[in-house]
Order: structure tokens, then sequence, then C-alpha cells
């Protein structure tokens, strides 16, 4: 790939930010990507701020995506979304929101709030609505929203490399639940985004 | 009891899942697969775990801390591949240190992981082996965490290292994290020392692909020996000259001064030269010099990273030649030297401290280079947190002529940064897990110290353990671990009064706290330690510790210690485990424990929440099967509208608001709360007569609150820490209203008036403002500077007093309508003394209570005889009697036709007289006044019994036939009641009056029969209380702007009384003793007119007011179990069902049972 991608993913300790980051890195690996990627988890807290930064491509030096360096930002939770947009999000990104409020603390309309700050490209889905009441399983919810990312075609990486990687890293009992959820994801966004 | 014990069967099935920890993030069995030349994703820890197994470990040992103590968890993996390896957790860092020391002085590898505030406590040991190793490499992984992301202090471990000798590696890549670390073993053994590698915090939760080496099985298998003689020298000769033992002589073979009897021994153990050279041709360390740059960079690990960012950013990589240096301690000097000497300036950049900086300006002064040093030192690089491309690239920009871009605008950056600054801080930062056993215990410990009044001066050391810390509330003093039972034992030796409390986590206990432990049970000190047992290291990552379940680290079983029994075995004086889920029985012991003498241990102990949602299968799984919602039809904060007392409250003061804020402290708040409804805080404070205190729903428990004292502290508080005089409020409104009488009903009509922008005039007929506040409430009642301070501050805002000015009198209707006085507001008070209307009324000697306290008021000189006595029941009587007593008279007593209970003025104004010598004639009526030569010598009473009650529920009084008595006195007062001395005033505007002298005043409205003059206060009621003159101010300065603004005045002012839930009693309350008024003794006080009572001290307000129910808003379940899963709402607490872990607790804490079970149906 000729430039380098970064990807963000944020949401609440809790909602699988960090097996969503390990899977997709896991499948640009396996797709030939040069990728690193670093975890800002939240240290015991439950529902505490969670982000992961992905960056992907040959001349990246640096751990870390620096402030409105991010490509492409997937938020499990959209006022957490907005905090990290605000400032991680590049003026012509793509920040996909799912629509679920779980943190009270914000603007009160993160994506319109978004746009407000410059960043142009908000799209908001319902992935919660697919985890859990599609599914049956507010837990997938990583999964809806991994799918959602991929339906952008921006991350370098197979659709089946995904899917392979998800069934590698699910416990038994939810593989078919977990790719399910990743699919519907992918065909959500394509619907509503 | 349900508490669960350390060894239980049940534990058995609990102990697998535990042990199998299938749900840590950080740590893989991948690790330990034999793949050479593969490539795979490892994050930090299994970069470093992967380079000591390559490296053929065959110890490693930890002390849970930072991420970076992850490493462990993986080796542990690897533990259970090659059985000959030993991976443990180990009970704190000194004993990992010691073991993974002792493993390595048999020849083997061994390895040990520290967070970067986990050397430290290793440091003995490190200092004294740390020159004196043997032949087995040791290898010292230690974290440091710039920004402090999941540690308490950014401290640069390297200068520990250098102190220690200890050579320091810095990985960048993740490739080098696994590469430097098995070389370090190597390197370890080459030098004869320990060597250290420094990962960054950011490292230990970044993945990227690392191509996996050869794992060195033979390594791992040496044979471990042990020869003494290989240790200490074996010669008496030797021994001589070495005078302090082996690690002065190893430490002098460091530094190349060898005793030379002990050369021989010492040969071929490199020297710091030797360490040098060895570091000097480290691979890691990579020197590349651009012909014909003028720029040099010198970076270690991340910052590197960071700056080859910028540095591409800026297009310059052909411009700068580039040291990135793998050991920053010592440094490959010669490497060094040659980029000194070819580059004009050089920039250093490395995380934390200017370690390598100083080194470096250190080999360049000895050199003859004019190179210049730019880094931390000189200001262009920052010292504190994560070094970012953003900081780095202006610098190197500067360097390279050309200005450094990042992606984005630093406007919208900066934009961005501010929008984040002011949206509210959300409160689950400072909270734990929902379910989480330490928000149950540290609920039972505020509730019970709460209730026993011992917040105030109790003071909290230590925290649970875990992420934030329990909420237990302001004021903890955290150190380090184990640090606070030593300090609440300094405090208590110093002096300080009081049980402290100490909380402690489990694993924390075995870390540090059993010496402070024993310290505090042997020299005798007075502390509560209270022991959050969750079972696990819960906020590292939930490693097994030796109280837990019974596992290794390597998921073996293993003895479990329980800590109740260590305590037991240290002799606490009190020692007992309780469930905290169970909130009586935690309540209970607290209460114990904290009032028993000496050391007491309580260990609440419950599995870890999310241990026990992962043991049930999944981490949403509900602990309990059901889940709690709360029952908003009876929750008192969605239900009730008031207070009882401020229901109670003629002016409806937020009682609860300014309370709580008291409580909280922020006595300035609590002010403006009075303030709102009420311009006579400082008065009210001291003579209001507490409808409130009546109604309060403690008093149903034990006492009421004392929240007229409360009141008087917040005001006085003012007083003496400065009042902020009010701004002038800028008048809005043409009108003029003219009020008559300056009293408290008049000067809170005109205080509301000019606050809505009118223009407000009070007519006083007296010299001073104040009415009966000035003339009829003695000065040791209430201070006349107190008083004449609170109407300053209504002036101040604006309200013209003019004194000496009567209606009727010195100005009539007329003129105030000439003057252009719109509205007139009569409130001119009953001061006149009703007659008692028997015989000799006009001796000398007979005088009217009122007159006489005006008088005395006045500063006149008031004769009184020996012996006074005062007829009358109600606070009049009682002031006038105690006024009596201060003038000189010997002996006073009240006369009273009923008995005491039915007594007008309250049961506290009564003891005060007595305390004062003022004796009591109850059930006594006069009959007639008895002179002689015109002079008062006596009262003719008759005795009274109570007959059948009268309209208002008192008993009446009947006389008793033929019980006549005496008493001989000097003087006798007559407080028998009070009316107003309106006929001036009424002659003058056309008010009507009553039969009683009083004007007809409309009850809702104080609308009179003459349009736009209204009358309120003690004119229209007879004497009242001053708060109802309050609210009689309130009421008129509503009507008399409906009436300017041609409004009906009646609408909407009668509304339906509020929900209060006074009958809605809490459960489980202790009971707690209302604070008592500090006074004058009793033979200070008749010597002068100062004020009798003192007022309550800061503790004790704030003591009082922690009393409070908080009967309307309530908010225990939010505000003080602060459960994560109860959030705020606007109408009050919600239920958020998503995260609740279903722990049932809630429904204990709310004393009211509103939370409920909720059954789930799976």
């Amino acid at each position: 790939m000729n430039r380098e991608l970064n990807l963000m993913i944020s949401g609440l300790s809790g909602q699988g930010i960090v097996m969503m980051g390990r899977i997709l890195s896991t499948a640009l690996l396996a797709d030939g990507n040069r990728v690193c990627i670093v975890d800002s988890p939240a240290l015991t807290h439950r529902n505490a701020t969670t982000y992961t930064q992905i960056r992907i491509g040959e001349e990246v030096q640096a751990l870390r995506i620096a402030e409105g360096e991010a490509d492409l930002l997937l938020a499990l939770e959209p006022n957490e979304g907005f905090k990290v947009g605000v400032v991680y999000a590049r003026e012509d990104g793509l920040v996909i929101l799912n629509d679920r409020v779980v943190k009270r603390s914000g603007t009160g309309d993160p994506a319109g709030s978004l746009r407000d700050a410059g960043i142009k490209n908000v799209k908001v889905i319902a992935a919660s609505d697919v985890a859990a009441n599609e599914l049956g399983r507010l837990v997938t919810l990583n999964m809806v929203m991994l799918g959602a990312g991929v339906a952008t075609e921006m991350i370098p990486v197979q659709m089946e490399t995904v899917e392979r990687t998800i069934r590698k890293f699910s416990p038994p009992s939810a593989v078919d639940l977990n790719v399910e959820a990743f699919r519907l994801g992918i065909k959500r966004f394509q619907e509503q985004a | 009891m349900s508490t669960e014990t350390a060894t239980s069967e049940k534990d058995q099935t609990a102990t697998e899942k535990y042990a199998t920890r299938t749900f840590m993030k950080y740590s893989s069995a991948e690790v330990a697969v034999d793949a050479p030349n593969e490539t795979v994703l490892l994050n930090g820890n299994e970069a470093l775990a992967r380079g000591c197994i390559e490296a053929g470990v065959r110890v490693g040992t930890c002390y849970p801390g930072s991420p970076v103590t992850y490493t462990l968890d993986n080796l542990a993996e690897a533990a259970k591949v090659f059985p000959s390896m030993h991976v443990e957790w180990s009970v704190n860092e000194k004993a990992a240190y010691e073991v993974a020391l002792g493993a390595a002085m048999t020849g083997v590898r061994a390895m040990c992981v520290f967070k970067n505030v986990g050397l430290d406590v290793a440091l003995d040991a490190v200092v004294c082996s740390a020159v004196d190793l043997g032949p087995g490499g040791l290898v010292l992984i230690v974290c440091d965490d710039p920004g402090m992301g999941a540690t308490q202090a950014e401290v640069d471990i390297r200068y520990l290292a250098k102190y220690s000798s200890i050579p320091v590696l810095e990985p960048s890549t993740m490739q080098d994290v696994k590469d430097f670390t098995a070389a370090a073993f190597a390197l370890s053994e080459a030098v004869h020392l320990p060597v250290l590698v420094r990962p960054m915090y950011a490292q230990c939760y970044a993945r990227e692909p690392v191509i996996l080496g050869e794992i060195q099985h033979d390594i791992r298998e040496r044979v471990p020996h042990y020869n003494v003689r290989d240790w200490h020298p074996p010669h008496e000769e030797v021994k001589a000259t070495l005078h302090r033992g082996p690690t002065n002589w190893a430490h002098a073979r460091f530094h190349s001064e060898v005793p030379p009897a002990a050369r021989e021994l010492t040969k071929g153990w490199p020297n710091l030269a030797d360490v040098v050279r060895a570091v000097e041709s480290f691979a890691g360390n990579q020197l590349t010099i651009k012909d014909g740059a003028k720029v040099g960079i010198i970076s270690s690990g991340l910052a590197y990273r960071e700056t080859m960012e910028a540095l591409k950013v800026l297009g310059g990589k052909s411009e700068v030649s580039i040291l990135k240096l793998a050991t920053s301690y010592p440094l490959p000097e010669d490497l060094v030297r040659k980029l000194l000497k070819q580059t004009e300036t050089v920039l250093v950049v490395e995380e934390i401290e200017p370690f390598i900086e100083e080194q470096v300006r250190s080999l360049s002064a000895e050199m003859d280079t004019h190179a210049k040093l730019l880094g931390k030192l000189t200001g262009d690089i920052p010292v504190s947190n994560e070094l970012k491309r953003s900081q780095i690239g202006p610098v190197l920009g500067r360097l390279l002529g050309r200005k450094y871009e990042g992606y984005a605008s630093a406007e919208r950056i900066a934009r961005g940064q501010e929008i984040l600054q002011h949206l509210p801080v959300d409160p689950v930062v400072a909270r734990q897990c929902p379910g989480c056993p330490g928000t149950a215990a540290a609920y039972a410990l505020k509730n019970v110290a709460r209730q026993l009044g011992l917040t105030p001066s109790m003071q909290f050391f230590g925290y649970d353990g875990c992420a934030g810390g329990v909420p237990i509330g302001e004021g903890g003093i955290t150190l380090c671990m184990g640090g606070g039972i030593n300090l609440a034992a300094g405090m208590h030796h110093a002096g300080l009064k009081g049980k402290q409390v100490v909380l402690c986590g489990d694993s924390n206990f075995f870390h540090a706290f059993m010496p402070g432990l024993v310290e505090a049970v042997y020299n005798k000190s007075d502390v509560l330690l209270y022991v959050m047992d969750n079972r696990t290291t819960a906020m590292t990552g939930h490693q097994p510790h030796p109280g837990g379940f019974g596992v290794t680290a390597e998921g073996e079983p293993t003895k479990t210690l329980d800590i109740a029994e260590i305590a037991r075995a240290c002799q606490a004086d009190f020692v007992t485990v309780v469930d905290p889920y169970d909130q009586r029985e935690t309540f209970a012991a607290l209460k114990e424990a904290l009032t028993t003498t000496g050391v007491s241990v309580v260990v609440s102990r419950r599995t870890c929440a999310v241990v026990a949602q992962r043991q049930k299968g999944a981490k949403d799984a509900l602990i309990f099967d059901t889940t709690s919602q709360i029952n908003r039809d009876k929750c008192l904060a969605w239900t009730v509208e008031m207070a009882p007392c401020e229901a109670k409250c003629p002016i409806n003061q937020d009682v609860e608001g300014y309370v709580r804020a008291v409580a909280e402290g922020d006595f300035k708040k609590a002010l403006a709360i009075v303030r709102e409804t009420n311009p006579f805080p400082a008065v009210c404070g001291r003579v209001c007569n507490h409808l409130c205190e009546t109604a309060c729903k403690r008093g149903k428990i034990d006492e009421p609150i004392a929240i007229r004292s409360l009141k008087r502290f917040i005001a006085d508080y003012e007083l003496v820490n400065g009042v902020e005089r009010p701004q002038r409020v800028p008048r809005t409104k043409q009108e003029k209203i003219a009020i008559i009488g300056a009293g408290p009903a008049g000067l809170t009509a005109g205080h509301d008036l000019v606050k809505l922008g009118y223009g407000v005039t009070v007519f006083e007929a007296a010299p001073v403002a104040g009415g009966m506040l000035t003339y009829g409430i003695p000065e040791f009642v209430l201070p006349q500077q107190v008083l004449q301070d609170e109407i300053g501050y209504i002036a101040d805002l604006g309200v013209e007093i003019r004194t000496n000015t009567a209606l009727g009198r010195d100005l009539s209707l007329a003129d105030l309508r000439n003057q252009g006085y719109k509205a007139v507001f009569v409130a001119a008070g009953a001061q006149k003394g009703n007659q008692l209307r028997v015989p000799g009324e006009d001796l000398d000697g007979a005088t009217v209570a009122t007159d006489f306290l005006a008088r005395v008021a006045k500063g006149e000189k008031v004769e009184v005889g020996r012996r006074v006595v005062v007829v009358g029941g109600g606070f009049t009587a009682i002031d006038a009697a105690r006024t009596a007593r201060r003038l000189g008279a010997s002996e006073v007593s009240i006369v009273y036709r009923r008995s005491r209970s039915e007594m007008p003025a309250s049961e506290k104004e009564i003891t005060e007289a007595e305390r004062e010598g003022v004796g009591f004639q109850f059930l006594a009526a006069p009959v007639g006044i008895i002179g002689e030569q015109g002079r008062v010598t006596g009262l003719a009473c008759q005795r009274m019994k109570l007959g059948a009650p009268g309209p208002d529920g008192r008993r009446n009084p009947e006389p008793v036939d033929d019980s006549s008595f005496v008493l001989t006195t000097d003087m006798v007062i007559n407080a028998v009641g009070q009316s107003p001395d309106v006929a001036a005033i009424a002659a003058a505007s056309g008010v009507a009056l009553t039969p009683q002298g009083t004007i007809v005043a409309d009850n809702l409205t104080l609308a009179t029969n003459q349009p736009g003059i209204f009358a309120g206060g003690d004119v229209i009621k007879g004497a009242g209380t001053v708060v109802e003159s309050i609210a009689m101010g309130h009421e008129a300065a509503i009507s008399i702007e409906r009436y300017l603004k041609g409004q009906d005045l009646r609408e909407g002012r009668v509304s339906q009384p509020p929900v209060t839930g006074a009958n809605v009693l809490p459960e489980g309350m202790l009971t707690s003793a209302r604070q008592q008024m500090p006074s004058l003794l009793e033979n200070e006080r008749i010597q002068s007119f100062a004020e009798v009572e003192l007022g309550f001290s800061l503790d004790q307000a704030i003591a009082e007011a922690a009393r409070c129910l908080k009967c309307k808003s309530c908010g225990r379940c939010i505000d003080e179990f602060a459960c994560i899963a109860i959030v705020a709402e606007d109408g009050g607490p919600t239920m958020d069902l998503d995260i609740c872990a279903g722990c049932n607790v809630c429904r204990v804490v709310c004393p009211y049972g509103n939370i409920e079970e909720v059954e789930v149906i799976a």
C-alpha cells in the first residue's frame, strides 16, 4: 500500500475493544501488512475510557497515533467517540459512531459536535441494537463494529481473513455468534451509513 | 454467616476456574512455541517473556504491579511446557528479587519483573548484590511509566540502576524488546552484573510483529551448583584485606580498586571499563553518520521512534546523524564521542529524566568538541509525560531550518481539547466496578463512621489496593504500600485523638502490612486495619496471592493463608472476618472494631466481582442471578417534594440543602442557600422558634438536627472570616414603595422589593432599626452588633432606612403619596405590653416587660430591687427574668398560671433561666399587686389547676379555692403578651382595625381595606415569631409587585401541602447524640450582657450536619454507596441494568427498602 493508515477504536472498558484490536491487527499481519497497535485500556475499571490505536504502513515509526492523525475511528460509545474523535480524527477522516449512549457526560449530540469541530465525515449506526436485539447478546457489539469498520473498505484486509481470525480468537461456544455479528455489522453499515 | 472462608470445599471449582484464568488479555501460550524465524504478533509482555524463554531462563519472579508484570503470566504459560522452570508470584518485590538472585547464584538464568515503583522495595537487596553476582545471568525488567498511565509516581528507574552499578538496556521496537531481553542474560553473565531492561508502559500494551529466535533449552537445563568457595575469599590473608566483606570487595572490583590480595580471585571479572566495552559492541547501539550532517540525535526507547516519526514528517533523514542507544547506562562512549565530533548540535531525546543527557554532557566536557547539546536540561524537550512528536518535531524543525507541520491544524486540536476541558467529568472515573465488594465495604465504613459521629476527626490511610481506591470520601492519605498503618501509628503516638482507619488490600497485606501490624500491636497503636480481601490481586490483572484461591502462578494448588488468622497470631485486640455484601454484619463488626481500643483488624472478604462473574461463566453474568430496580413510586428522591423541615418552615428554607453544604464543609454555599429565602441568617440562627426542628425526622429516631445552631454557625462563620458586602441591586423599576416599620417583616419586604428592582424606603419610628429584635430581645440572646450587621447587609442592597420617622407622627399618607410612593406596607409590629388587669398596676415598681426590655436595650439605667417577680410564660417573660438577674436582682421568679409543659417558651429557654438562678411558680395567677407608700411590696396570687383543654389544645387553668398567697417582691414585671400600637397609623392611613387593635388584612395577600396599602407581621397577628414576620414580608413583596403590575393578588398562591414523606422512617439507624451548644458558665453569665450561647465549633457543625437524614434528596445509593450502576437522573437515582452485576447490596443500602429485586429470566 502507498500511504499509511491510522485507525482508532474507542469505547468503554468491558466492551471488548482490546479483543477487536487484537483480531484486526492479527488479520492485518496475515494479509501482509506492517502493523503496530497500542491499547490504552482502563485499569481495572469497568466502563471507563478505553481506546486502541492501530498504525498500518511500511514507513510507520512511532507507536502512537498523534492528534489529528486518525483516518478512521470506530466508536463503540458515542460520547467517548466524540471525545477521542475531536482530538484524534483527521478532518478528512471517517468517524463511525455507535448510537447507544452509555456514558452521559458529553455534548448531547456527539455526531453534530464532531461535525462542528471540523470532522465532516461522521456516520452513526445502531450497532448496539444489532448486538442486543438481532443477536440477543450485547457483548457482540465489538464484532458488529468490527464489521462496520471492515465495511468501509478503508482497512487493507480481506473479510475472509478477519472471519478466520475471529474464529481463531473466539471461545468455541461463541464462534458462530461472533462471525454472525461481524457479518451483520458489515450489512448494517452498508444499509445505514 | 454467609462469609466465604478461604479454604472451604465449595472453593474447589472456583479455584479451578480461577487457576485457568482464561480471561487474561495480555498473555498467551504462544510465547513458548519452538518456531524460530516465524513472525508473530507479540505484545510487550509477551516479547519480554519470549526473550527470557529464548535465553533459557529457569526462574522468573514478580510481584504484580504495572502492566509489565503480565510478563510473568506469559512465563507461567511457558513453565507449563518446560517443567524445570519455576515461575512465581512473590509476596513482594524484595522477596521476588532475592529468589531470582538465589537462583542465579547457582548458575542458572533468572529474571525478575518490577513496576517502576517496585525496584525501590527491593533496593536493599539489589544494592548489596548487584556487584556480587554468581555465574548465572540475572535480568531485571523494570517498566517506566512516563505520564503515570498505570502507577502513582513518574520516577526514572535508571538512576537506581546506576546507583546499583547495573547496566540498562532500552528497547525501541518490539523486536528490540524481545532481542534485548534475550541478549541481556548473556551480557549479565559476561559482566558479572545483573542487567536491567527498561521498557515503557506503552510498550506493554502494544503489539508488533516479532521474528522469533531459538529457545536455548540447554541453558535452561543447566545443572545448578553452589560452592561457597566461589563466593568467599578462601585465604585468611585475603579476608584480612577486605575489611568489610565481599560486597566491598566486589564494589572495589567494579571501580578497578581491588585490593592486591584479592586480585587473583577477581581475575577475569570485568570492571566498569570492561562493562563500557561490552555495551560498546552491543548490537542494539546503532550509529548512523550522514555525511555533512551538522545535526545529531541521540535517543532511546519509544522516544527514538517518536523522534524518527518527526524526522520523517520533516523529510530530514539525510540531514541528521543518529545514535540509537540501546544501552543508556553505561553509555557506549566511543559511539557518543564519534557523533559529538562530527556534528555541531546534538539533540538528546529520552523518556522522563535527562539521564542520558547528563552522561553525554559529562563525556563532552572531557572532549575537545564544540557540539552544542540540547535536551531536557536546556528546556527543549519536556521532562514529564510520554514524549510526542508534536513536541520533538518543532525543535528538530528549528535545527533543520524549517517549520514542523503535523497532520492536523494545531488550532483545531486546541479547539477540540478546549471543548473536552469544559465537559463535565464523568463520575465513573473514580468508581469501582459494579458489584465490587470494596464499594460495599467502603459504604459500611462510611455509614458506621457517620453514624458514630467519627467522620470529622477520623483519618483514612492507604487504600483498598484496587484502581482508584474505594469511594471512601475525601482525606485519604496514601504514601506507599504498607505505609498507612505506620503513618497512623505515628499520628497516634504524636497525640492525635481518635481511632484512625487504615485500608489495605489483601495482596497488599502480605506485601507490606504484616510488619506494620506487628509494629502497631507491639507499640500499642490505636488503629483499625480494614482489609479489603477480594481474594485476588484485582487491580493488576487478578494474579493469585497467598490468601487467594490456593493456587500458584503456574496454576498448581498450594496452601491458602488466612489474613484473619495471621492478625490473630499477631495478637491484634479485635479480629473478625465479614462478608461486605452482608451490610448488617459488616456494620456491626466495624462498630465493635471502632470502639475497641488498640489494634482492630476487620477482614472484608468477598471475591472480586469480576472474578465472580467470570467464575459464573461470562463477564456480564449476574452474581446472584437477580438484579435490582429502584421503586420510583416510593424512592424519596423521586417522590418527596419538600423535606419535613422545609415544609414546616414558614419561609420553606432549603434546610437540607444548607445542612448538606455544612456537612461538605462548604459554608459559603450554605449561607447562599439560607440567604435565598432568609435575609436574617444570624438572627434566625439565634432566636428562631425552629419549627423545622420539631418536624425533623431525626427526632423520631433520637434527637432532631440542631438546625438553628447550624444556621447560626453558617452566619457566624462569615462574620468571623470576613463578610462579603453585597453589590447594590440596580434599580430597574420606576415605582417606589414605602414600608412602615424596620422590623423583620418590613425589612424582608424591602429586601425582596429592592431585589426586584423597585425603590424602597423603610420608615422606622424608633432611633434604631430592628423593631422588636432591637428593643425586645436582650443583648445576651441577640447581640445588637449581629443584628445591625444583617440590617446593614439589607441596606447595602439598596434599601433606604429612615429612623425616627413615624407614620401619623412625622409624616402622613399624603406626604408619602406626594413623595411618589406607589404602595405602602405597614409592618409596625406589636410593641405595647398588655395589661394584667389586676389592681395595683400603677404602683411604682410595676412595669411592662416590653418597656422594661426596651429601656435596657436603649442603655437607660434601670433600677431593679433585690426581688423581682415576672408574670407570664413566653419568651419575653424569660428574657425579662434573665435581664433582671443581670441588673442585680438576686431573687427572680416567674409566675405562670399553667404548668411547665404548657409554657410557650421553649424548654431550652426555661432551662437556661433556671441555670441562671431564676425560680418558677407554676400554676399560680396574679390577683393583685400589693404596695406600700406607692411602691410594690408583693404580688398576691392564687393557685391554679389544669382543667379541660381549650381550643388550642392546651388545658385551661382553673382557680383553686382558698389558695391565695403572697410573693414578697420589690418589682413586678408583666409579660403577658403584646399588642400593636397603631392607632396613629390607622388614623393616618384609614386602615381598619380589629377590636383587639390589630390591622385587618387579608390572610393570603396582606391587603388592607385601603388600596395599595398592605399590612403584615405582628401588626396583624399580635405578637408572633421572627420567622412568621419574615414570611409575611415575602408575601407582602409578592402582593405589592402584583399590585403595581395590576395583576391578580390571589392567583396561584394557595398550594397543596407538599409530599414530605414525614412518616417514612429509615431502618437500621444508630442513634447519635445531637451536638450540645457551648455556652458561658453559670457564674459568668449574670456578670454581664455578653452573649450566652457561644456557637458551634467547626467540627461540631460538620458532625451535626452529618446527622441529617436527607429526607428530600436522600442520595444514599448514589452519593454514599457510589455504585457505578446507579446513576443520577434529574428525578432521582436510576439503575443502569446494562452495568449492574447483581450484587444486591443496594437493596440493603436503601434504608427505606425502595430498591427491589428483579428476577432475570435467562
